[in-house]
């Protein structure tokens, strides 16, 4: 049985001034070194799901929280200002915010939540390097970080926290800025942070890339937690469809056939386990 | 290896001294300006006219005569301006004339407050501005944060003028996206200030929402982690400080001895 | 429930405050250059100083106000930097009227507002522009004015008092005008997370 990281009981989440909550009674308990995908329609409660879960949305946007969320089985609220930013990484998905605005190279920029760390300046810069050799902009690392493409900026974002090595990383759609193969490409490295133990809360749209990689799937609807489980047993409700998510492809098509009497034994959610499937048919 | 490549000093010896130490040889700067205020040959102030021109010589010395061209395109206008209305305007307690043509008059009184006025200002400006010209902004504000200012403060200020560069670009981007949606730049002053709620309002707007965004983001990167903050590419002495202040004192002796000179003669 | 809300220091600068900062500095910086671009006859380089005063108070809008000029002083035109004692003025006497709540819709006290910002920028700035650079300051039009002035035997300080009067009640007004225009089209959300963000949202908290 694995450590819960992160806890959530019953968490309801008001907004300043909104009349409604925009996340209502969620209950949830995160294992430790474990890759979740969280999936669910625009105004769902996503990103306020990642920002309650940071401490944030109490900090900085100042709603009023019921329930309690726990890090590592300690109340978010409890911990002393910024020691939970020791722990958690959180990259947002407007990648241009997320410039700090005072470096003049995308080498300091990176660097520049190690300075706030207090790290030695002569070890800064192995850090650095090795996380942009992992996420494929080393070559960028003397440009200026506004003059980046969207896409680029997305995965300075992204290098400029996994240089804190978190343990926790919260992600909202890193790959929206992205094309196809950047987008693999980010997720590989988001495969290797779980292989490194970490554990990773992850807000994505593509689903087909969600079924690869991601363990378990928790589906928000307006500010309600509908369903979670492991990957393979979420992805293939066909239900989900009426709640405006959209399942991958190939367990739709899967689904249908059986439907239509030709059981494989199983619905895969990933072109791999399909073909696997089919050659032992 | 970047970083080396980052902190490698200016090739001139005085453009790269450590900001701190720039500092220190502006205040005895000040006390030059002082003096010269103070000393009177003929009942003015003519002292300040050569200290001036120690500016210039500052710049090249340190390089970048370019600088200096461009702070006295900057500040000419003004300078002749003040000295011009001065001299010409004011009389004095006991008008003394100096010079006349047809209906213009300079007296004493108008010269002494006009060679004052556009002299300090062309001696104190300028010694701020090679400040500022010879030193980065990242520099000077990493040697403030290494001589213990708060890592806020030095954000603030270095947030400042980038922000100033973003918000410059977006300017141009926005005038243009409102003239195509018809909103008139040109024509007479009302036109053109009905323009001006148009283009300000998106610019603030933008700006002011990312601010949520941008403060989520540097809570992620530890801002506000109660540790001892570094630099990774921190403001670096060069080898020279102790001889340019020694110099700078040794100038600023000199320049108190002939005072002292000039009192007791 | 909070019994008495008292104003601290630490509200005034929170991190939000912080970031906002830089922004109303370059909204003072790049109104200026809009004003330079439309070639209007005014400066309007305190609309960030007085939006600052107005979301989160006195001391954050004094400190918007000493960095606009020694910004401006670096990188434009070093003689403003003296005036830096008259931008801090202006946005320590706009944040007190912000936080007496006298920013609403009835007109006169934003009158007051505006007459207390031209008090305040008259008090500082003419004997600045009086000693350090004889009556003249950086606006061409308003020098001009002056040495006509000066030229016709007009007294100094009732030349100059008397030019900043007209020239400052005219750029104040405009630039609280345009400082409620940017808080009417922010989002709530936005404006509740400063200190005095709630005097201006749409609905108001229980």
């Amino acid at each position: 049985m694995a450590d819960k990281i992160i806890e959530l009981k019953n968490v309801t989440y008001t907004y300043p001034l909104a009349s409604r909550p925009a996340l209502k009674d969620i209950s949830l308990s995160l294992e430790e070194g474990k890759l979740y995908g969280i999936i669910g329609g625009n105004g769902s409660g996503k990103t306020t799901l990642c920002i309650t879960i940071c401490g944030f949305a109490t900090k900085f946007e100042k709603g009023s929280l019921d329930g309690s969320v726990l890090i590592k089985g300690k109340d978010v609220e409890d911990y002393e200002e910024g020691e939970v930013s020791r722990m958690m990484g959180y990259v947002l998905q407007n990648p241009f915010s997320q410039i700090s605005g005072v470096r003049e190279t995308v080498l300091e920029e990176i660097a520049y939540g190690l300075e706030n760390l207090g790290v030695a300046p002569e070890k800064m810069e192995e850090r650095v390097i090795n996380i942009a050799k992992k996420t494929d902009i080393e070559e960028l690392l003397l440009k200026n970080p506004y003059e980046l493409s969207g896409g680029q900026q997305q995965r300075v974002a992204l290098a400029s926290v996994l240089v804190l090595e978190p343990e926790i990383l919260i992600i909202d759609e890193p790959t929206s800025q992205l094309d196809p193969e950047g987008t693999e490409s980010i997720f590989k490295i988001i495969r290797t942070l779980k292989e490194e133990g970490k554990t990773v809360l992850l807000v994505e749209h593509k689903i087909d890339l969600l079924a690869e990689y991601a363990d378990e799937i928790i589906v928000l609807e307006n500010g309600c937690h509908i369903k979670s489980g492991p990957t393979h047993e979420v992805l293939i409700q066909r239900e989900l469809e009426e709640h405006g998510i959209q399942l991958p492809q190939i367990s739709v098509i899967f689904d249908e056939l059986k439907k239509r009497g030709k059981d494989y034994g199983a619905i895969p959610v990933t072109c791999e386990e399909a073909l696997k499937l089919l050659k032992n048919a | 290896m970047y970083r080396e490549q980052l902190m490698k000093k200016k090739k001139n010896k005085i453009a790269g001294l450590y900001p701190m130490c720039k500092l220190k040889m502006l205040g005895m700067y000040v006390i030059l300006i002082i003096l010269a205020n103070i000393v009177q040959i003929k009942e003015l102030p003519l002292l300040l006219i050569p200290l001036s021109l120690c500016i210039p010589l500052i710049f090249v010395l340190s390089g970048q005569p370019k600088d200096y061209l461009s702070f006295i395109k900057m500040v000419s206008y003004f300078v002749c301006f003040v000295f011009i209305v001065q001299a010409l305007l004011i009389k004095g307690n006991d008008p003394v004339l100096i010079w006349q043509w047809k209906f213009l008059h300079i007296y004493r009184g108008g010269l002494d407050k006009g060679l004052t006025l556009a002299f300090n200002i062309l001696n104190f400006a300028g010694i701020f501005y090679w400040l500022f010209k010879t030193s980065g902004y990242q520099e000077i504000s990493a040697a403030m944060e290494q001589s213990g200012l708060n890592h806020k403060a030095a954000y603030i200020f270095l947030s400042t003028f980038k922000m100033i560069d973003v918000m410059r670009m977006n300017v141009y981007t926005i005038m243009d996206a409102q003239r195509a949606r018809g909103v008139e730049t040109e024509g007479n002053v009302f036109v053109r200030a009905k323009a001006f709620i148009p283009i300000m309002i998106p610019l603030v707007v933008n700006a002011m929402l990312e601010v949520g965004e941008r403060a989520l983001t540097l809570e992620s990167k530890a801002f506000s982690v109660k540790c001892e903050k570094t630099i990774m590419i921190p403001a670096t002495h060069n080898g020279y400080e102790k001889i340019a202040l020694t110099i700078s004192a040794l100038i600023v002796l000199c320049a108190i001895g002939g005072y002292v000179l000039w009192l007791t003669r | 429930m909070e019994k008495t809300k008292r104003y601290s220091l630490k509200d005034d600068f929170s991190m939000v405050t912080l970031l906002t900062i830089p922004i109303c500095v370059a909204i003072n910086v790049v109104g200026d250059q809009i004003v330079q671009l439309l070639k209007l006859p005014v400066f309007l380089d305190m609309i960030g100083t007085v939006l600052v005063a107005m979301l989160s108070g006195p001391w954050t809008a004094a400190v918007t106000g000493i960095l606009t000029n020694l910004v401006m002083g670096i990188t434009d035109n070093p003689t403003l930097i003296p005036f830096a004692i008259t931008s801090a003025a202006c946005g320590i006497v706009a944040g007190i009227f912000a936080r007496k709540k006298w920013f609403s819709t009835q007109k006169w006290k934003l009158v007051v507002i505006v007459l207390a910002l031209v008090l305040a920028t008259i008090c500082t700035a003419s004997p600045i522009s009086i000693f350090a650079f004889g009556g003249i300051s950086g606006n061409g039009g308003q020098s001009v004015a002056i040495a006509a002035l000066l030229a016709s035997g007009t007294n100094i300080i009732a030349a100059v008092v008397g030019t900043d009067f007209w020239i400052n009640l005219l750029d104040r007004s405009i630039a609280i005008i345009i400082s409620f225009a940017i808080i009417k089209v922010i989002p709530d959300r936005t404006l509740i997370k400063y200190s005095l963000g709630a005097n201006f949202t749409r609905k108001k908290a229980e």
